[in-house]
């Protein structure tokens, strides 16, 4: 774990001004699972940086729960220098996990490299986010975010209509933006997530630069209610092509929208979009 | 129903529920990676392989413009593919400075 690289920042209420007075919208952001971490919520720096630290602690527990980077156990399985069966029970239970993801994208989405060994990384860092986001919820905080690796995990609104705690069910949404694939510094789609306390919201995207495959499109956004269906779902569809994606519309309920090779944008129907187009 | 839905389903019925993109249930979902009740591909072998990429034609997908999933306000979070540390800090700070400036 690096030192942190914290930021502080401050957003306005988008000139709503009847608006009654509204936390500041704090954030900090860490190295974990070899990439950044990002918490934010609407609080005071000092409150943030208290539920901050439970956060951290998820992630370092992660890393080493599951052995992360280095020579740790997951490495050593995708090197293929560690064999699963003489694995820790939790690196065969979160494989277990994986196979079962397989089984339910017909294959579409596998925890193996083609050259046979296995790469949990994916899955821990869904695991990570998702047990940070619990982290928020069992600190009683009912308005946050957690990013780490492009993924995306939120509940409630980064502007609360009231103060926190004193009216937690009614705020302005959190606004993602999901990268252009041909130039990672602009945006291709913004999107409104979550907005009520206690129920979350995920995006997950997924591009197609993964073990030389041609994969069906240039890169996937899944929304879910959770982020490892987000994020497992986003490299399915990714791999799988249509059919996989119909599926995981129909059966998952997720939104879905994905850019082709050609830099065709298609969504399915239950992606939000902006009225004024 | 727990409480989180009873607490759903009290203020959808009172039109206060915020508009955002949000699941329908109310938990947060460390336990909700299980996928066993689901399961994608009804049809035998049309995804049998990561490897293959169907010419079939998806029955869900619509085309879109770009004016249509771009707006004007600004955004908090960023989702993209995976980088390392350096790479994704980078990228993302510059697609988060340009959407608020």
């Amino acid at each position: 774990m690096s030192t942190p690289t914290d930021t502080d920042r401050q957003f306005d209420a988008d000139g709503e001004s009847e608006d009654p007075p509204v936390p500041r919208l704090a954030s900090r952001a860490f190295e974990a699972l070899g990439t950044m971490v990002s918490i934010s919520a609407p609080m005071d720096p000092d409150e943030l940086d208290a539920a901050v630290q439970t956060v951290r602690r998820v992630f370092v527990e992660t890393e080493e729960y599951f052995g992360v980077g280095g020579r740790g156990s997951v490495e050593s399985l995708r090197r293929g220098e560690t064999e699963l069966r003489y694995s820790h029970h939790r690196l065969r239970a979160l494989y277990e996990q994986a196979i079962g993801w397989r089984n339910a994208t017909e294959g579409a989405f596998t925890p193996h490299a083609p050259d046979g060994p296995v790469d949990l990384r994916g899955l821990v860092k869904g695991w990570a986010i998702a047990h940070a986001g619990q982290a928020m919820m069992d600190l009683e905080l009912p308005h946050w975010s957690v990013t780490a690796g492009g993924d995306v995990l939120c509940s409630g609104s980064p502007f609360p209509a009231e103060p926190t705690g004193a009216d937690p069910f009614y705020g302005r949404h959190w606004r993602a933006g999901i990268t252009d694939p041909f130039d990672a510094a602009t945006l291709v789609a913004d999107v409104p997530l979550a907005g009520t306390p206690g129920f979350t919201a995920a995006l997950a995207t997924s591009s197609g630069h993964g073990y030389g495959r041609t994969n069906a499109y240039l890169q996937v956004s899944v929304l879910a209610e959770d982020i490892v269906t987000a994020d497992v779902l986003s490299k399915a569809i990714l791999a799988g092509g249509p059919p996989t994606l119909d599926s995981a519309v129909r059966e998952f309920g997720v939104a879905v929208l994905v850019c082709g090779h050609d830099g065709e944008l298609l969504a399915s129907g239950g992606w939000p979009l902006h009225a004024s187009a | 129903m727990n409480i989180r839905q009873a607490i759903f389903a009290s203020v959808a019925s009172a039109g206060v529920l915020a508009s955002g993109w949000l699941g329908g249930t109310a938990t947060t979902t460390a336990s909700a990676a299980a996928p066993s009740t689901h399961r994608l591909g009804t049809v035998a072998g049309v995804a049998s392989s990561a490897h293959h990429r169907s010419a079939a034609a998806s029955t869900t997908l619509s085309t879109v413009r770009r004016g249509q999933l771009r707006g004007t306000e600004p955004v908090q979070l960023l989702s993209g593919p995976g980088y390392t540390a350096a790479g994704y800090g980078l990228t993302q700070q510059a697609a988060l400075d340009t959407s608020l400036a």
